[in-house]
């Protein structure tokens, strides 16, 4: 019989513990990554953006095309190395790698937030194969208690703890049984008199003996 | 008797000023070649052995200025600066580098690497020229080190070495290639640093150029005053000095045209400093007794200053291109450096020996050295006292070829 079971949070404490713990995990790794690469990108564009690497290369490239135009005796038109304006491209620089940083930033959470949405879904969906037949036996196994034999330990056919209902299953059935049996001596032992019973325990006796 | 007695007293004070004179010389000297040396020495960096084409920070490797290091340990370990082991791990390390890590096309390299990753700069060229000027210095310290890895490694870095590449077809060599345009459109054909070259490409074991190309280039003589030399068209002193601080053109002459580069070497220093001379009613730095006119940084960046031909100059004057010239004219270049030493090494004087250029006119002083130019100053110095650098590269096999090719002796010369 195919069970349906609609309610997904069918044991609302049990599955948000375990929806929780992985879902803190993941947040808290994005957030150590995104950090790292944050800081450690942002330091390397400070320190290569800066204004002195900047005044640095400008010197080099300059001086790289004075070095070849003395080497070929041709005229190289190089612009004079300005402090000034080194500072202000600087400046420029790590303000669009800011803005790209912070937009790609943006983007990385974003893409982590609709992780999470998706760890929750899909934690709800693993966890309710767990919940759900553990719901289910403790339902059965309150029946059990109140000493209702006829439960029912069967669980779907993707659940988790399939095992553990059947072997359940199979001790409720065996327990059934011999009730039935119990139950058919008892009304077998209604009919009878006490001679005949103390007959029939004297044969049995007896055929033990032998 | 007090005739005497003035004699001997005139004898000791002159023959005590005469000894103090040669000590402070030496100990001069010794001064500039070990702070020259503290160049590569400092500034080489362990990762891949490589040395920066300048002092100033963030500069890239210029591989002219790691030959001209790898000279310079040598002459270190020498003068008992450094341990013989010390030196040989380190050009160990820098030629590994060049024969395995680095890029090359035919076997050349580009003139300008990055410090840390080998990796090419700026887009900028396979070098001839400086991959001649490395290949010096891992041919000197090959010598030093007979014997040894070092030696084998510069040999294979030598013979892989496609020289017949290099001239593109025509009978000079080309000064470069880049991998986006290819072979550059300027050519080793006039008198200039390109002996180094054309000694490699001729007397190479393998894809040697033709013998023919060594009397392709121009030697183009001028006239200055009484003097008459073959000119570097700029007029830069280190086109006189960079090939001629390895190869020992003393007595050697060209079969071209009879030259000696080492006498034309001596003229073009001459005239150099006679150029100054004339000009010093004009010029601050030169009213002052200073000269030595050579490629270099000066107020408005690098130019090749020079005397004649070329005459570009605005008062900027290197002390490497007086030092550069003292294996030729100790004489006039020693006291030269002596002027300029005392008179501004405030200014001009670091812990890496002179730096590389000054001008009083404008009042500038450069606050960089230059790797080239600061080997430049060590060699020549070494050459001039013990003739160190060329007595090494002399005794490889390969320039010995080319010196029997491109050169004759005679048996009269009395260059010294």
């Amino acid at each position: 019989m195919k069970s349906l079971r609609k309610k997904y949070l069918v044991d609302k404490k049990f599955q948000i513990r375990y929806i929780f713990y992985p879902t803190t995990a993941l947040v808290f790794v994005t957030i150590m990554i995104c950090g790292i690469v944050y800081l450690t990108t942002w330091f390397s564009v400070i320190k290569e953006f800066s204004d002195v690497k900047l005044h640095q290369d400008l010197t080099t490239i300059v001086r790289m095309r004075e070095y070849e135009g003395v080497r070929t005796r041709t005229v190289v038109e190089t612009i004079p190395i300005l402090k000034e304006e080194a500072k202000m491209l600087s400046k420029h620089q790590i303000e669009v790698i800011n803005r790209i940083l912070i937009s790609t930033s943006r983007r990385i959470f974003v893409v982590v937030g609709i992780l999470i949405i998706l760890v929750i879904i899909s934690g709800v969906f693993i966890t309710h194969r767990i919940a759900g037949p553990l719901f289910r036996i403790n339902k059965e196994l309150d029946k059990l208690i109140e000493g209702n034999l006829d439960v029912n330990f069967t669980l779907r056919k993707k659940d988790e703890l399939k095992p553990l209902s059947s072997r359940l299953q199979t001790l409720i059935d065996k327990i059934k049984s011999n009730r039935q049996r119990l139950k058919e001596s008892v009304d077998e032992l209604k009919n009878t008199t006490l001679d005949e019973i103390q007959k029939k325990i004297l044969e049995k006796i007896e055929k033990s003996l032998e | 008797m007090i005739r005497i007695l003035i004699s001997l007293l005139y004898f000791f004070v002159f023959s005590n000023a005469l000894f103090c004179q040669k000590t402070s010389t030496e100990e001069f000297l010794d001064k500039l070649e070990k702070d020259s040396f503290m160049y590569f020495w400092e500034l080489y960096d362990e990762n891949l052995g490589l040395i920066p084409d300048s002092s100033r920070e963030g500069s890239p490797c210029s591989i002219a200025a790691v030959g001209f290091g790898l000279t310079a340990f040598c002459i270190g370990v020498e003068r008992g600066w450094v341990q013989k082991n010390q030196a040989y791990l380190r050009i160990y390390k820098t030629l590994k580098t060049f024969l395995h890590k680095l890029k090359n096309q035919k076997g050349f390299f580009y003139h300008f690497l990055d410090m840390k990753t080998g990796e090419r700069v700026w887009d900028c060229e396979i070098s001839t020229i400086d991959t001649a000027l490395f290949l010096a210095g891992a041919i000197v310290a090959g010598e030093y080190f007979k014997g040894t890895e070092i030696e084998n490694l510069a040999n294979e870095i030598y013979d892989r070495i496609d020289w017949k590449w290099a001239l593109n077809n025509k009978n000079v060599l080309c000064m470069g290639w880049k991998p986006e345009t290819g072979f550059l459109p300027y050519y080793w054909d006039t008198y200039s640093e390109l002996i180094i070259i054309y000694a490699f490409a001729i007397g190479a074991k393998k894809n040697a150029i033709p013998e023919e190309c060594w009397y392709a280039w121009k030697r183009r003589k001028i006239k200055y005053g009484d003097y008459e030399f073959v000119a570097c068209p700029t007029g830069s002193l280190f086109a006189y000095q960079y090939s001629h601080a390895y190869i020992d053109f003393r007595n050697i002459f060209d079969k071209y045209d009879g030259t000696n580069y080492f006498e034309n070497s001596k003229i073009a220093t001459l005239v150099n400093k006679k150029f100054c001379e004339k000009r010093k009613y004009k010029f601050k730095t030169y009213s002052e007794g200073f000269w030595g006119l050579s490629a270099c940084l000066g107020p408005d960046g690098y130019k090749g200053y020079g005397s004649s031909p070329g005459a570009f100059h605005d008062g900027t004057v290197a002390p490497s291109a007086v030092a550069g010239s003292v294996m030729f004219l100790p004489e006039i270049c020693i006291p030269a450096l002596r002027l300029i030493y005392d008179k501004l090494k405030d200014k001009i004087y670091c812990s890496y020996g002179f730096v590389n250029a000054f001008n009083l006119d404008y009042n500038w002083f450069a606050d960089e050295c230059l790797g080239i130019d600061t080997g430049i100053s060590l060699l020549s110095i070494e050459n001039y006292r013990t003739g160190f650098v060329w007595k090494h590269f002399m005794g490889h096999p390969n320039v010995k070829k080319f010196i029997s090719l491109c050169f004759e002796r005679k048996k009269d010369a009395l260059c010294q």
